[in-house]
């Protein structure tokens, strides 16, 4: 078949601190390129069209569905996944907070879950109940019914809030 | 605490699949129409596009008829399908399958394909002219009850198909391993019958095919079905190469499956408060392929109507070959149809008698003794209701507040549901328990951890059976991995606490039994002091291996029960339908009884997660088919209506503080009953409300709004 056009890109990505130079198809989207190429697998697929939150990273710290992004557009984007946020104590208590409260059933949707709900209480620590909940209305969560994360949530904030 | 689903590490179908460059993608040439004979035109010009492996036709893959439902032999679903059916009978439905080196082929041959149809105008199968897959009747009680002073009353609903939606797609990669057998890694809940469907589908020995059973990321039945593991054992048979495939979400909602579509009628005959005879009509569409279609159809019935007692019960059902999306297996198994249908019937017949309706259900209900399974032979084991369902009906209506004053537009609907734990007379567990060196467990079993907490709860069970403190030593799993044994029917039917974890139970009884056996031995010669054995588990599980008696301890237990009883829930909703066809709901309290809570968190996230699945059922979601019925119109997150987190109600469990006879662990099932109580409690609330019934799912605002402006006309003089 005929290539009349170039179809690859050289795309720098700063993925959780380390410059990435790859070079991929001009169309490829920021989820493939996070799990096939730098198998970072918290960011999963669960439509492609940026209605399910499964794909959630943060993008200069704010929580964007990355199926919804060109690789080759990042070069001056700061991206973070769950497995950068490692030290972060914030997370941590989030993560805490979800096992306790067991809201992670399949686990698939909850790395966007917490990178959602992480944002929040940075940006607005003491968030109120429809706040969480519309925070939380950009992601998918098919098997708690959201009552387990959203308790799991407010927790953080209640401690958080008084720290 | 459950942290380990919060791993990031590569657990999932899909991260394995991403893991494996090296492996050819699958793909599917889609059916453009159906039902239709199909055929590609210019197959040998989409051969030669570059990077294309293969492409297989119906002609040139194994013809051995099979049926992709997940179910133990002998398998209740008819053998109606193939791995490529000549006959496309569902719009989507492979016409071949291709593999090749990337993603970019795949699109090419999509884009490039000419795929010509030939509209099919008979029935779906041949052997089937009246598109009848199977029509069931089953009588009970006298045949004929006496006509005199009786009442009668019918009640028809129809129920929509809604698609499981769990937010990992199915995804599998087969390859070979070094003795040249298929290694199948795939998100699934029946690894064992994944084996053993793709073995018949192959016409091969189970044992060359080995199933890899990963963490699964939603099941809710759809992963009862065996779908993408055949389409990537034959691909990778034929190249000779790994081959791996996940499907998009369009095709997750097209050619997956969906809760079967129904018409149910309820009718009745009365004696004053007592119900003469119950009989139930269903016509269930099951999609082009029968799959789980005769068995759900049963238990739309069997799972609704012993709730009551009757003089006789009566229970018809046709399941209907129908054109558009497969019907199978989902959360609820045919109950949440069946509720709708007998709970609504109740709650009308109430209204028809002046009658609330906890007052009818207090006089109907079944009590503790009456038969479950109303239908079987007098010879065969029959299953009992174990407990009295009215002190929790009372403590549910006392926590929703009936009686307490209602404003304009509000009402307070009740219904409640039966489930099974597990299939009755029809179940395997086997779980074996090593105690590794250290002390440490390790434990293999069949059935998988979907989310609902199986891990947990099994370990739950085996510390307590083993009398150590629950978290004293490691318990790892192996789940599902068919090359260590530990056979299982799989995780579906609300079974794993109730059989995997009676063979749990028994296998680290006798993993104690063990340990205190190689304790005495050693006490006598004086190796160990008089201790309690989990201050000296580590010692003893070091003198195992090592020590003068050495000896690995390993227990190794099979369950399979003949009862399977009964969960019940009981949902009580108040609601308020404002004059613009606005439905806003205020609280719901649900009663459970569900035997004994062994891992009380994954309990409550069951029954809350189970509840807004209800919901959901009840006021959004439809799989909306064209008008030849045939191709799905919604088949994406954008146009199928899920609930939100906004729309999430104050819940309220309450428990019923039993313990189940049949079980040492006192536990029954607890992952489907809390759905279906949900659309019939709306239903009835909403007639409180406004005195409109709502006889068809989902409950939009368009259709309440539209009921509500029909009632105004008719209430006002012209």
């Amino acid at each position: 078949m005929p290539r009349l056009l170039k179809t690859h890109y050289s795309a720098v990505v700063t993925v959780n601190g380390h410059v990435h130079r790859l070079t991929v198809p001009g169309h490829e989207r920021l989820l493939t390129t996070l799990r096939e190429r730098l198998h970072l697998f918290s960011a999963r697929y669960g439509c492609g069209t940026g209605h399910c939150g499964a794909c959630v990273v943060l993008v200069n710290e704010e929580p964007v569905p990355s199926c919804l992004l060109l690789t080759v557009r990042q070069q001056k984007n700061r991206i973070q996944t769950l497995e950068g946020l490692k030290k972060d104590s914030l997370l941590a208590q989030l993560m805490t907070s979800f096992a306790e409260e067991h809201a992670a059933q399949c686990g698939y949707c909850t790395p966007g879950l917490l990178l959602s709900a992480r944002h929040l209480l940075k940006t607005c620590p003491s968030a109120t109940e429809s706040q969480l909940r519309e925070e939380l209305s950009s992601h998918i969560c098919r098997c708690t019914g959201y009552y387990a994360p959203l308790r799991a949530i407010a927790k953080v904030r209640d401690s958080y809030a008084v720290d | 605490m459950r942290m380990w689903p919060l791993s990031t590490y590569p657990r999932y179908a899909p991260d394995w699949l991403d893991l494996h460059p090296e492996a050819l993608i699958g793909g599917i040439l889609e059916a453009p129409a159906a039902p239709a004979r199909c055929a590609i035109d210019n197959l040998e010009e989409l051969r030669g596009l570059p990077g294309v492996e293969t492409i297989l036709t119906a002609s040139e893959v194994p013809c051995y008829p099979f049926t992709t439902a997940g179910q133990p032999e002998p398998e209740p679903s008819p053998y109606d399908t193939l791995i490529l059916n000549p006959l496309s009978r569902y719009p989507g439905e492979p016409v071949a399958l291709m593999a090749a080196s990337s993603l970019d082929a795949l699109y090419h041959i999509r884009q490039r394909a000419k795929i010509t149809y030939e509209p099919w105008y008979g029935p779906l199968h041949d052997q089937h002219p009246n598109n009848v897959a199977e029509a069931v009747h089953y009588s009970s009680g006298p045949a004929a009850p006496s006509e005199a002073d009786s009442e009668r009353f019918k009640t028809t609903i129809h129920v929509g198909r809604v698609s499981h939606m769990q937010l990992e797609p199915h995804a599998a990669m087969c390859s070979f391993d070094e003795e040249n057998r298929l290694v199948i890694i795939t998100t699934t809940q029946v690894p064992y019958h994944v084996r053993r469907i793709v073995a018949r589908a192959l016409n091969c020995p189970v044992s060359r095919i080995l199933v890899k059973a990963t963490d699964v990321g939603g099941g809710f039945g759809g992963k009862q079905e065996v779908i993408v593991e055949p389409w990537v054992a034959i691909l990778a048979v034929k190249t000779g190469k790994p081959v791996k495939m996940m499907l998009s979400r369009r095709q997750e909602f097209i050619l997956t499956r969906t809760r079967h579509a129904a018409t149910l009628t309820v009718e009745s005959q009365w004696h004053g408060r007592q119900i003469r005879e119950i009989a139930m009509s269903a016509d269930v569409e099951t999609g082009p392929y029968a799959s789980h279609g005769s068995t759900v159809a049963h238990n739309m019935g069997l799972k609704s109507l012993p709730l009551y007692r009757a003089e006789a019960y009566h229970f018809n059902a046709s399941v209907r070959y129908t054109p558009g999306p497969v019907a199978g297996a989902m959360r609820g198994y045919g109950g949440p149809q069946g509720a709708m249908a007998v709970e609504t019937h109740l709650n009308q017949v109430a209204a028809r008698k002046g009658l609330s309706p906890w007052c009818l259900r207090h006089k109907v209900l079944a009590q503790t003794g009456d038969a479950l399974d109303i239908f079987t032979a007098a010879s065969s084991f029959k299953r009992i209701h174990h407990t009295n369902l009215r002190n929790l009906l009372s403590r549910t209506r006392d926590a929703i507040g009936e009686g307490s004053p209602m404003a304009t537009g509000e009402g307070i609907g009740l219904a409640m549901s039966m489930q099974a734990s597990g299939v009755p007379g029809s179940e395997l567990a086997e779980v074996s328990i090593g105690v590794d060196e250290d002390g440490s467990l390790f434990v293999k079993t069949g059935a998988i951890d979907i989310g609902q907490g199986a891990r947990e709860t099994l370990s739950n069970i085996i510390y307590d059976a083993l009398q150590l403190p629950r978290g004293h030593v490691p318990i790892s799993f192996s789940m599902g991995q068919t090359q260590d044994f530990g056979f299982d029917y799989g995780t579906y039917a609300s079974s794993t606490t109730y059989v995997s974890g009676l063979a749990a139970y028994k296998a680290a009884g006798i993993v104690r039994r063990k340990m205190e056996s190689l304790a005495r031995s050693m006490m006598r010669h004086s190796e160990l002091k008089d201790t309690p054995l989990s201050e000296c588990w580590t010692a003893l599980a070091h003198s195992s291996f090592y020590g003068p008696r050495r000896h690995p301890v390993m227990g190794h237990a099979v369950a399979r029960p003949s009862d399977s009883p009964a969960p019940y829930a009981i949902a009580a909703v108040r609601l308020t339908v404002h004059d613009n066809g606005e439905l806003v709901i205020h609280h719901i309290v649900i009663g459970v009884d569900a035997g004994k809570p062994i891992n009380p968190r994954g309990f409550r996230g069951q029954i809350e997660g189970a509840v807004i699945q209800g919901l959901g059922y009840a006021l959004w979601e439809e799989l909306e088919l064209d008008h030849s019925d045939t191709h799905v119109l919604n088949p994406s997150l954008f146009d199928y209506a899920l609930p939100a987190p906004q729309d999430i109600p104050p819940l309220d469990i309450i428990m019923a503080q039993t313990e189940d006879p049949t079980t040492p662990l006192g536990a029954k099932s607890v992952g489907e009953v809390a759905l279906a109580p949900i659309a019939p409690a709306i239903v009835g609330a909403i007639f409180r409300a406004r005195g409109i019934w709502m006889r068809t799912l989902p409950i939009t605002r368009e259709k309440l709004w539209n009921a509500l402006m029909a009632q105004r006309e008719t209430v006002t003089p012209s």
